[in-house]
């Protein structure tokens, strides 16, 4: 299996931890990402004008190669989704392809990298991998733009796909009312005590669920969950201790391979009681 | 529930006009106001005016309200409200319609600031190094020192690299750039320089419930 690969900004900052585990795992399971050369930022939510940000969108569109275009971020991933449709305005693409070198046919697929392992890969395969099952409790977080607005891999209301990779890792996905709502990421530095009160929302209800962890796929969901989770303590005066594990990472420490690897000695929020309760292959390292 | 009176002069038609021409925007003359998009929306109690009574206020024509509201800045984009509504409205997309308008109409504040600042990080460098993002912004905006114990931490656990990364070759991300103004925000100053705002004839209308 092969893929174009487009890691994304994150992954070069606040997101490492994310790259180390998707580096480590897909080259375990023998996924080839291959990323795009010379790759640019997709915009996130904050190129106001909609040329440019279908634009930024269309160049990485335009440099798959014939290979659906994997990504990890959920921003990257909603961006990518919505220029595909966009671009489906011919008149729209037209006008961008000339700024562009190579031109974009109409024709890539955008994945984001959850999808890769769920529908392509598939969970039976994934669980054959596993030497380790997880005895734990994970609360499955999609956020926002994983599958809103258009992308049509699972529901935008009640999805279930993390849930699913929860289970075949041999941990037990909880019931969680906020799978899908969102964590306030993109307005943290903007708007923080809205952004602390929505992050609050949703780990208190983590808390309250008796998970272990809370499980997420995208690099700014983890930012506002994992390293503002003190400040939301602070503010609220609660105690929240919720380690935040990208999907990738959980799936490697099912897979037996060690947390340094996986990059979980780089999150805010100490990982220690969870890796120590996982046990296994993993304990002590 | 106060009513507010709406009156003739406050209704800009071309504006309104060129609002139901942008994605996402086009059915929003069906809007029966249900109110679904406010009761999904996490951060509607946050604004002056929920995604409801925006999309009402656009079908009138309320341009200075509209562009002087906080709800544009306020909104996550996250889209729930845009995947409910029952009329194929999307309010996300509303938004993202009216903060170039915003901007060009001379208005300001934290969230237009962090947007520029994001934008020209792009437009430099091609990568959002989040380092520079939170240096410039936090120029720009003093209040965030607040959060330099959050940026600590990030640095100290190498999240956070001082150094700048960018692409190698920025031309044809230059010429990404220059697309910028689209056809129909030209039409619509054009049109705005040849008929100022239209007067429409009836007596004011009732508005926006609140």
């Amino acid at each position: 299996m092969k893929y174009s690969y487009y890691p994304g900004c994150a992954q070069h900052g606040t997101a490492v931890d994310y790259r180390m585990s998707v580096e480590a795992v897909f080259r375990r399971l023998g996924i080839e990402l291959e990323e795009v050369r010379n790759w640019n930022c997709c915009g996130a939510l904050h190129v106001d004008d909609r040329t440019v940000r279908v634009g930024l969108s269309a160049r990485t569109l335009a440099q798959a190669k014939g290979l659906d275009l994997a990504t990890p971020c959920n921003l990257c991933y909603s961006n990518l989704m919505r220029a595909r449709t966009a671009l489906e305005d011919t008149a729209l693409r037209t006008r961008i392809n000339e700024a562009l070198t190579a031109k974009y046919d109409g024709n890539t697929k955008p994945k984001h990298l959850l999808e890769v392992i769920v529908n392509d890969f598939g969970l039976g395969k994934l669980a054959e991998q596993v030497k380790n099952p997880l005895k734990i409790k994970a609360v499955p977080y999609y956020g926002c733009l994983l599958t809103r607005p258009e992308n049509k891999f699972d529901s935008p209301e009640n999805p279930v796909s993390l849930d699913n990779l929860i289970s075949s890792l041999g941990a037990e996905p909880v019931k969680y009312y906020y799978k899908t709502k969102c964590c306030g990421g993109p307005i943290l530095l903007t708007n923080e005590d809205l952004a602390l009160s929505l992050a609050r929302d949703l780990l208190a209800m983590a808390k309250e669920s008796g998970a272990d962890c809370m499980v997420v796929t995208c690099p700014m969901c983890h930012l506002q969950l994992d390293a503002k989770q003190k400040a939301v303590e602070q503010k609220y005066n609660i105690s929240l201790d919720m380690p935040i594990i990208y999907f990738t990472q959980l799936m490697g420490l099912a897979m037996g391979l060690s947390p340094k690897e996986l990059g979980l000695d780089k999150h805010l929020v100490p990982a220690g009681k969870l890796l120590a309760k996982i046990g296994g292959s993993n304990a002590g390292k | 529930m106060a009513k507010e009176t709406i009156f003739p002069e406050s209704r800009d038609v071309a504006f309104r006009d060129l609002i139901l021409k942008s994605p996402g925007c086009e059915k929003i003359p069906t809007c029966m106001q249900c109110g679904i998009c406010a009761g999904s929306c996490p951060v509607s109690h946050e604004m002056d005016y929920t995604p409801r009574q925006l999309v009402r206020m656009i079908q009138l024509g309320l341009k200075q309200e509209v562009l002087n509201s906080n709800t544009i800045w306020i909104c996550t984009s996250c889209f729930s409200c845009s995947v409910r509504c029952p009329r194929g409205i999307r309010p996300t997309e509303l938004m993202e319609a009216l903060k170039p308008i915003a901007i060009a109409e001379g208005i300001k504040n934290k969230n237009s600031k962090f947007d520029q600042v994001f934008s020209d990080v792009v437009r430099k460098n091609g990568k959002a190094s989040e380092f520079l993002l939170i240096s410039k912004y936090g120029l720009s905006e003093p209040g965030v020192i607040k959060q330099a114990p959050f940026g600590l931490s990030l640095i100290f656990k190498g999240k956070l690299p001082l150094a700048s990364y960018r692409m190698e070759d920025t031309r044809e991300l230059n010429a990404i750039f220059k697309l910028e103004k689209t056809a129909e925000e030209e039409a619509y100053k054009e049109s705005k320089t040849k008929e100022p705002i239209q007067k429409q004839k009836d007596e004011g209308e009732e508005g926006v419930s609140k």
